[in-house]
């Protein structure tokens, strides 16, 4: 067993070390300039463009990956296997790319892509996107099992996990729903990209990095600890999605192969509190539906208010929203602030000067790009509203539930209730 | 109880990462960021060593009225075109003559037959006594004559905006074009990124011509084949900075180049296979201007005349020595 061990880790360096060969073809268009002087280029954000054939095995290593995830979480069972997979991914797809391309970015390259007819997402982005989604439909959240290098660099070090109580779990859970929200408006009107800014790991998987974003990573890790995966469970946008997904997946891991035994080993096994209890008694009473019927009733009747009231509010927020678009931002500043122009310290001011463009464009082009964002503002939080009416639905809807199972939405697959089960595979 | 306190460290964690993000997002804004890390911060190099300057500004001289574009040495007098006029000049800055030339020149030069007058996509030539003998039309769109370089009968002509050196005969006709490029790995072609384009030909009849871009001097011979090249990119004394320098050149008796640079503009000496011999005006002499190359151009005796473009005055530095 150890021998065969070995001789897998042996076959993932040779593979890796063929692949930073790879890169060799990557080249960039224009070299830089070599300076016989102490000048040091500073670090670009995103790593060295990658040839379209390179790409391509990205893409191919991802739909492998999650196939293979996917082959172990539900037909296999096998934590051990799902383990190794996702070091492999994590070397990959964080340490070796970079971190970049990935799937949860990827969610802002699709929208601008919608909303920008200028913007032509590339086909490697495009299947980023929806390969995971579409496992998720089927498998459930296999992605986040094996193939995130975010979640498997949180999960590798969960030491000393705490349950959450389930009322603050399920406040936090809004956060990436605004977040994925935000991240949707704020690409799609072309102001930023704040998943990719807000990355926390990035910068641990280049080695390199603004203090802010090494600081996140390690609070992050550090949190992890003792919050299993923090930053899956309470910022990941994509998450949101697959989560989604994720309920409606056709074949899903369960903890148990056959059928469940109430031993209540797996109880407490998952570190992410996403293990679903056997309906107690109370809750099939009489009055009890009684009471939740009515509840729901009015949670119904609640949820076009919550969407029209959250589209108020995002309406009304849609100047401070705004702001973020930088063209918006110095429209305004140079608006409040005429005296900025002389200050030749300012970049984006001087930058703007310099463009030749003049400033009544900059103001029509703020005007506009201030009207896209009433709209996608007001979405924004009819959107927020419908997600929180449902959530507030979801509380009263009866599950006549008799086994320990993994909640679908969720749940990471990552397999390690499966090896608290006693019961044998039929 | 201790599994509470777990729980709200948690939470708290949670909180400060999350103000910790949102105040970075607003913070990142115009008028509220930190140091631009990718400012191009040069003051370190305006200093230079002061054992390396060996030259010092002995004299200078107001041109008056003319807007000066381009200046040329010849018979120890300077040659100045600027408005509609050529002035000659004595090289202690008597004005001795002036003839009246077609309006916007950008370059000329001067021997013993003509007074060539290059213009953005013009060229014309006259007798020393101011008399109009040939003007002609130079082809292409985009042209920008910048320098001229003259050698018996032939007119080079550096055109900027088409990246490419055109010669011409003294009537004016056509007889030859390159744009440096060659087979090899340095034949890559002029890079001109800006109307920054000179040449010159020494006294041993050697045609020099800048490659901006490259920051190379490159050695053609008059059908255009490159036959050697020296370059210097850096920030350090020793190197040409920035996207086009040596903008201006001038060559001395020994085959020395005299370089002017743009931008941080400084004025040096480079012996002929482009190792550096000494500095004729560091940085700090022409501070407060716009960064425009002065066209320099030196005499038997080694000095060097400077036409600064910021002040309108031939500047004049003399070896220390002397």
């Amino acid at each position: 067993m150890m021998k065969r061990t070995s001789g897998n880790i042996l076959y993932l360096l040779l593979f890796l070390f063929l692949l930073t060969g790879a890169e060799a073809m990557a080249q960039q268009r224009f070299p830089k300039p070599e300076f016989e002087s102490g000048y040091v280029q500073p670090d670009p954000t995103t790593p060295e463009p990658r040839s379209m054939e390179l790409e391509y095995v990205d893409v191919l290593v991802l739909l492998l990956v999650l196939s293979l995830a996917s082959w172990l979480a539900v037909r296999r069972r096998s934590r051990r296997g799902l383990l190794w997979l996702s070091i492999f991914s994590l070397v990959y797809f964080g340490f070796y790319r970079n971190g970049c391309i990935c799937s949860i970015g990827a969610i802002q390259n699709v929208a601008l892509s919608i909303f920008d007819s200028g913007y032509a997402i590339s086909l490697t982005a495009l299947l980023f996107f929806i390969l995971p989604l579409f496992f998720a439909l089927f498998f459930g959240r296999t992605f986040c099992a094996a193939a995130c290098p975010l979640g498997v660099i949180q999960d590798l070090l969960v030491i000393h996990p705490v349950s959450i109580p389930s009322w603050i779990r399920k406040t936090l859970g809004f956060i990436p729903v605004i977040y994925l929200g935000l991240a949707v408006l704020m690409a799609a009107t072309g102001s930023d990209f704040i998943i990719c800014r807000y990355d926390p790991f990035i910068g641990i998987f280049r080695m390199d990095g603004p203090f802010l974003m090494i600081f996140l990573g390690v609070t992050f890790l550090l949190l992890g600890m003792f919050f299993a995966r923090p930053y899956c469970r309470v910022f990941c946008p994509y998450g949101v999605l697959l989560g989604w997904m994720s309920r409606f997946s056709k074949w899903h891991l369960t903890i148990t192969p056959s059928e469940c035994i109430q031993c209540k080993l797996c109880k407490d096994s998952c570190p992410f509190d996403a293990i679903e209890m056997p309906a107690e008694q109370t809750y099939r009473t009489p009055e009890v539906a009684r009471k939740n019927l009515h509840r729901f009733i009015l949670y119904v009747v609640l949820i076009p208010v919550l969407v029209v009231f959250g589209g108020w509010v995002g309406a009304k927020s849609h100047i401070f929203l705004s702001r973020v678009h930088p063209d918006v931002y110095l429209a305004e500043l140079m608006i409040s602030r005429p005296e900025l122009k002389n200050d030749v310290d300012n970049v984006d001011i001087q930058a703007f000067l310099e463009s030749g463009e003049t400033f009544e464009q900059l103001v029509e082009r703020a005007t506009m790009i201030r009207n896209r964002f009433k709209k996608g503002s007001m979405i924004l939080g009819g959107f927020i509203g419908l997600v929180l009416g449902i959530t507030l639905m979801n509380q009263v809807v009866f599950r006549n539930r008799e086994v320990y199972e993994p909640h679908r939405g969720n749940c990471f697959s990552c397999g390690r209730c499966m090896d608290y089960c006693p019961v044998e595979k039929r | 109880m201790k599994k509470r306190g777990l729980v709200i460290v948690v939470l708290v964690i949670l909180g400060v990462i999350l103000g910790v993000i949102v105040v970075d997002f607003l913070n990142n804004r115009p008028d509220r960021r930190g140091r631009n890390p990718y400012a191009l911060e040069v003051d370190q190099y305006r200093k230079v060593d002061p054992s390396l300057v060996r030259y010092r500004e002995t004299r200078n001289f107001d041109l008056g009225l003319l807007i000066a574009a381009d200046m040329t040495l010849y018979n120890n007098h300077l040659y100045v075109a600027g408005n509609s006029l050529l002035v000659k000049i004595s090289l202690d800055g008597t004005p001795m003559d002036m003839i009246e030339i077609l309006p916007g020149a950008t370059s000329v030069e001067v021997d013993d037959q003509q007074v060539i007058i290059g213009f953005r996509n013009r060229m014309a030539s006259y007798d020393h006594r101011g008399t109009l003998l040939h003007q002609w039309a130079v082809p292409g769109d985009s042209t920008w004559i910048t320098n001229l370089a003259l050698k018996a009968d032939k007119i080079f002509v550096a055109d900027a905006g088409n990246r490419r050196i055109i010669i011409y005969n003294r009537d004016g006709e056509q007889t030859g074009e390159f744009e440096g490029k060659s087979e090899s790995e340095s034949g890559h072609g002029f890079i001109v990124p800006s109307p920054n384009f000179d040449l010159a030909v020494n006294s041993f009849g050697e045609l020099w011509v800048v490659n901006p871009g490259k920051h190379a001097l490159e050695n053609y011979t008059e059908d255009g084949r490159l036959r050697g090249f020296w370059d210097k990119a850096g920030f350090d004394i020793e190197g040409f900075l920035g996207c086009c320098n040596p903008a201006r050149i001038a060559v001395m008796k020994d085959g020395s180049f005299i370089t002017s640079e743009k931008g941080m503009v400084r004025i040096k000496i480079y012996d002929p296979s482009g190792k550096l011999i000494s500095v004729v005006a560091p940085p700090e002499l022409f501070e407060g201007g716009s960064g425009k190359a002065p066209e320099v151009c030196v005499d038997d005796q080694g000095v060097v005349y400077a036409l600064d473009f910021d002040r309108d005055r031939v500047r004049v530095f003399e070896p220390i020595d002397n």
